[in-house]
């Protein structure tokens, strides 16, 4: 399935930690490449969500399928068919950018890792970049690098975990238009983050979760999401 | 198992130890100062001297492994790249084949500096079984690696994990302190014996065994 889209289909989701629960019953589904934001407050649930879909933490209850095939039970190798962002970039500083790309492609199973490695670093506009060490590079351009890893092995789904957090305005604009360009491609997608500014004028489905629940969702553009959202937070707070 | 995965993520930490260098550096001064401090203790006489060196060379190599396990794993933890690994499509046991592979590697290295000091400090005397040392010393250093290995993944995953590694790998490393040291007691007195072959067996059991249970249960200490 890699480097097509992928249909994600999420039921009954629920993750406790002790008496804490971190996400419950969420489920939805996404048809081969719809973007899915999913907006919340912080603690809403949202990285436990995205977690549990990249399979590093077990749900506690609940079912995923990926293009109808169990994905929780599905074998290790199947990692290849996701990609994960998140605001932490996953990189090694002491390497430089295409080194990094080179060992995850590795990883990955690629055939010709350095190759691709420069493709992807090409996509997300850092081919100057490839022999600096990930350490020495500003904030924003790791974290581009880190896009160019999510992406080296062309996967169908693409899951991003807040990764606007801790970027400048102009990195984080520069980060839009490199994920903008992803859904472009037709990736499935599904984005979370706690800042309604930062929701992509790609998105095409929204869901709303406040401690771990979920309080709205739907298609987009289907009305003004602000305002979806501040009714979704005041009643949770009712 | 991915023995190219494996093989990527032992390359991976050569090239950043190589890079830093900080870390077996700093092991081979700290396991050099521990063998001195034996020699400074008591004032020994020569004969002591060679009944200490054998226990003296595996105290320095443990004391100095410890600090340098922990390194090692704290840099898959620098931008959670850990996550990264996690998320590819990779088989935790080769996730633990390359790092087992890679902290043998650097302990073999502290050993290329660390036992000439202490057969020279210690006055020890090999009799020419230098292939005999060489196969204890691997056997063990294997033992210790991935024991070390698998418990700086545990205490990585702690928040006092500096302390808690110690304390986790020095009470299941005395079977293999016991046999490099007894091994080469053995060995520096009557030479490659039963005795010495008792203890290189003890070794290589000890390394099946914990080889083993650390590759299959290193899964569970990784995941969240």
């Amino acid at each position: 399935m890699t480097g097509t889209r992928a249909r994600l289909r999420v039921e009954g989701l629920t993750r406790t930690y002790g008496p804490r629960v971190a996400l419950e019953d969420v489920t939805f589904s996404l048809a081969a490449g719809e973007y899915l934001v999913v907006l919340g407050p912080n603690g809403a649930g949202k990285t436990t969500l995205l977690r549990t879909l990249a399979r590093l933490i077990r749900p506690t209850a609940g079912r995923v399928w990926l293009d109808e095939e169990d994905w929780l039970a599905a074998p290790a190798d199947r990692q290849r068919e996701i990609g994960v962002l998140s605001h932490a970039t996953f990189l090694y500083d002491d390497l430089t950018a295409l080194e990094n790309l080179r060992f995850f492609g590795t990883l990955y199973g690629l055939s010709d890792p350095a190759g691709r490695g420069r493709e992807a670093l090409a996509t997300v506009g850092l081919e100057a970049a490839a022999d600096r060490r990930v350490g020495h590079l500003s904030r924003g351009q790791a974290q581009r690098v880190a896009i160019a890893r999510a992406v080296l092995h062309d996967p169908g789904l693409l899951l991003l975990d807040e990764p606007y957090a801790g970027l400048d305005p102009r990195a984080a604009g520069r980060l839009s238009e490199a994920l903008a360009g992803l859904a472009r491609a037709g990736r499935t997608v599904v984005l979370t983050t706690h800042d309604l500014a930062r929701a992509p004028v790609a998105a095409t489905r929204y869901l709303i979760l406040v401690e771990g629940r979920t309080r709205s969702a739907g298609a987009l553009p289907a009305g003004d999401l602000d305002a979806l959202y501040e009714r979704a937070v005041a009643a949770a707070g009712d | 198992m991915g023995w190219r995965a494996a093989g990527a993520i032992l390359a991976k930490d050569l090239r950043l130890e190589l890079r830093r260098v900080e870390t077996v550096a700093t092991m081979v001064v700290f396991a050099v100062l521990v063998a001195l401090i034996f020699v400074f203790a008591g004032d020994p006489t020569p004969a002591d001297l060679r009944r200490l060196g054998p226990g003296a060379l595996w105290v320095s190599l443990l004391f100095a492994g410890a600090i340098g396990f922990g390194r090692w794993f704290a840099q898959e933890e620098r931008n959670q790249a850990l996550q990264g690994l996690l998320v590819s499509p990779i088989d935790p046991a080769a996730l633990f084949a390359g790092k087992w592979a890679g902290a043998t590697v650097f302990l073999l290295a502290l050993e290329c500096v660390l036992v000439p000091v202490t057969l020279t400090l210690y006055q020890l005397d090999v009799r020419g079984a230098w292939g005999e040392l060489a196969l204890l010393l691997v056997l063990v250093t294997l033992g210790y690696a991935a024991l070390g290995t698998f418990f700086a993944a545990v205490a990585a995953r702690t928040t006092a994990g500096e302390l808690l590694l110690p304390i986790l790998l020095f009470p299941l490393s005395v079977p293999l302190v016991l046999a490099g040291a007894e091994g080469g007691q053995s060995l520096m007195e009557a030479g490659p014996t039963r005795s010495y072959w008792d203890w290189v067996s003890l070794a290589a059991a000890f390394d099946v065994i914990f080889g083993t249970v650390c590759t299959l249960a290193f899964e569970y200490v990784i995941e969240e």
